[in-house]
């Protein structure tokens, strides 16, 4: 009897690490934000920073006031955008990983980027007059909203064409979603060639991506998106751990397993699609949080969404943070950090697998 | 019971499986054996309810599958295929456990159902591994042990269909693992397995059923479906049914064929059966 209480003893200390490793992530994610909103061209001690959102709860606290202008509205709006974003980036591709029963899947791959940043950079364009740069209202909403319909129609299309009968294929999808890069790849390349000289700075200014642009009403666009996805995602945690088993098994298990990779699909394509309409490409948190997160606390998703959740915040915040700060009072974009960080751990990623597979 | 009646299965203009039926009681064990390409699979997808037959209809506990909501027909019962592609660390404990997903009562009674599951099929000790360092004859285990959890206890009749559940393992855990799927007959769980080995089909089952070209060409006990005539049909070699000399079942020995022997055998082939018959 001791040998069989004992058997699973692993499992069930796993769980128990679990737990403490949510628990940990979301003091980290704590610690992070208030790190994030601290640091850049007009610093904030932490405490300062505390003292400025407590005030603004209703404790009666002492703080200078164009400070508190600073924090609360560039400071604030950018953090919280840049923790929603991170967090729906790395659920996405904690997702689609799962879907493609592939370590090694990314949102982007579907063509839910590319066809973003198609839509992106046709409203920059074709929108011909609207200065992206200037930021009038009309293009701040033209647009991000014409990325995310571009998003959209491309994940859409790429699902119905991996359609056999009554099935989705993953390899099919796969596939159809490397055509999709390429063919808005080719598109982007066009509208970049007959674009003019203005248009093609705020192109490249775009496609770096970025949170300097946050205010408190492209954090209200981007909300609902990411919140819904965010919050739907963990109800098709269970049926995700079914369908790495294969989709065949995860049927016989009872999973309806068209429902979920469809829900999934459209989620992901919700959080991602919002995520690099507003603040262009950011690459690799969708790819790197996942992975070191199984490392952590292993695939089981129903641990795993609300990890990757709060891990890819904290990595995009911090990655962020490095941003305003490195070549300061200047700011790189977001987009060279990640992909500086990100490529080579991808790299070192494909390296063990290959040593793996021998 | 499980029961097809008159299933066909067509992809294209190509029958894979034509107009079969079948029916499993609980506490039986048959196994479908056949050459390859001869419909097997398919007509274990389409008893699973994995693909539907595209003329006649397989029957649950006399409800068509299609009316079995699928959550429903996890709980009566479980499929273990061929191979299983699962790429991610998961331990084997978790692995067992996802077995219980259809049930989802007690945390403690799933914990222990996989528990018992890895014993019965002699994995215990590989819980605690991550599954992605296992062996493949390891691996085939464990699915084995997730399925039985599956189906481990339940009120109403539950049914277990294997596909080559012994493809990659050794003698001992061939025999192992009919073993255990007959011992869950013996617990009045329904058993279909399509198995390649004829001898292993002719000891553990209680019926077989002989599939060529997607056609049932003989059913029954082994002694009449797998006459030597039956496998000079289906299978296109010579071979004959002996008596195991201590066991008593029955056992089939294909001729072995050597190219400088064709000519002789092609004369005199069937006398070489009834000889070692007659010995």
């Amino acid at each position: 009897m001791m040998a069989e209480a004992s058997a699973m003893h692993a499992t069930e200390r796993l769980a128990r690490a679990r737990r403490n490793a949510i628990i940990l992530l979301a003091a980290l994610f704590v610690a992070v934000a208030l790190l994030s909103l601290s640091v850049g061209p007009a610093a904030f001690a932490p405490h300062e920073a505390l003292a400025v959102l407590a005030r603004r709860l209703g404790f009666d606290l002492a703080v200078d006031e164009r400070r508190e202008a600073v924090l609360l509205a560039i400071r604030l709006p950018r953090v919280l955008l840049g923790a929603m974003v991170g967090a729906g980036l790395a659920v996405a591709g904690a997702v689609m990983q799962g879907i493609f029963r592939n370590p090694l899947a990314d949102p982007g791959l579907v063509g839910v980027s590319s066809g973003a940043a198609l839509g992106a950079v046709a409203a920059i364009v074709v929108g011909g007059e609207m200065n992206f740069a200037a930021r009038p209202t009309s293009a701040l909403f033209f647009i991000p909203c014409a990325a995310f319909a571009g998003g959209l129609i491309t994940t859409a299309f790429v699902l119905r064409f991996a359609r056999a009968g009554a099935r989705t294929d993953a390899a099919t999808m796969l596939l159809a979603g490397i055509a999709i890069n390429a063919l808005s790849g080719s598109a982007i390349g066009f509208l970049t060639y007959i674009a003019t000289d203005v248009q093609l700075r705020d192109i490249a200014f775009w496609s770096l991506g970025g949170l300097s642009g946050a205010t408190w009403t492209t954090l209200l666009a981007v909300a609902p998106f990411v919140l819904t996805a965010l919050l739907l995602l963990p109800r098709v945690a269970g049926g995700l751990n079914a369908l790495l088993l294969g989709e065949a098994e995860a049927g016989h298990l009872g999973i309806d397993v068209e429902s979920v990779k469809r829900r999934a699909v459209i989620l992901v394509a919700l959080s991602v699609g919002a995520s690099v309409a507003f603040t262009g490409a950011i690459g690799f948190i969708g790819l790197v949080t996942p992975h070191l997160l199984r490392l952590i606390i292993g695939p089981d998703h129903r641990w795993l969404l609300p990890g990757a959740a709060l891990l890819g915040a904290c990595l995009l915040l911090a990655a962020d943070a490095a941003a305003r700060t490195l070549v300061a009072p200047a700011e790189l974009p977001v987009g060279v950090v990640t992909a500086l960080i990100g490529a080579p751990f991808f790299l070192w990623l494909l390296a063990r697998n290959r040593r793996r597979a021998v | 019971m499980l029961e097809a009646q008159d299933i066909s299965v067509e992809r294209g203009r190509r029958a894979l499986v034509r107009d079969v039926s079948l029916v499993l009681e609980p506490g039986q064990s048959v196994a479908i054996v056949g050459p390859n390409g001869a419909g097997k699979t398919t007509l274990l997808r389409a008893l699973s309810g994995e693909i539907a037959p595209t003329a006649g209809k397989v029957l649950l506990h006399g409800r068509e599958l299609a009316r079995w909501s699928k959550e429903e027909l996890a709980r009566a019962r479980a499929v273990l295929p061929q191979s299983s592609s699962l790429d991610f660390p998961f331990t084997v404990g978790e692995v067992v456990l996802m077995g219980r997903m259809p049930h989802g009562r007690s945390a403690r009674r799933d914990m222990e159902i996989a528990q018992a599951a890895l014993e019965l099929v002699g994995a215990a000790q590989l819980a605690d591994r991550l599954y992605t360092t296992l062996s493949g004859g390891e691996r085939q285990r464990v699915q084995l042990a997730r399925v039985l959890a599956q189906i481990w206890e339940g009120d109403a009749p539950r049914y277990l269909l294997l596909d080559e559940p012994t493809a990659s393992l050794d003698l001992a855990h061939q025999q192992a693992t009919m073993r255990t799927a007959r011992r869950f007959a013996r617990r009045g769980v329904g058993v279909v397995a399509v198995l390649h080995d004829l001898n292993l089909a002719a000891q553990y089952a209680d019926r077989i059923v002989v599939l060529s070209d997607g056609r049932v060409v003989a059913a029954g006990p082994a002694r009449d479906a797998l006459t030597p005539d039956i496998i000079r049909a289906v299978f296109g070699i010579e071979a004959c049914m002996i008596t195991h000399p201590r066991f008593r079942s029955p056992l089939i020995a294909p001729r072995a064929w050597y190219d400088d022997e064709l000519a002789n055998v092609s004369t005199g082939g069937r006398s070489t059966c009834s000889t070692a018959h007659d010995h």
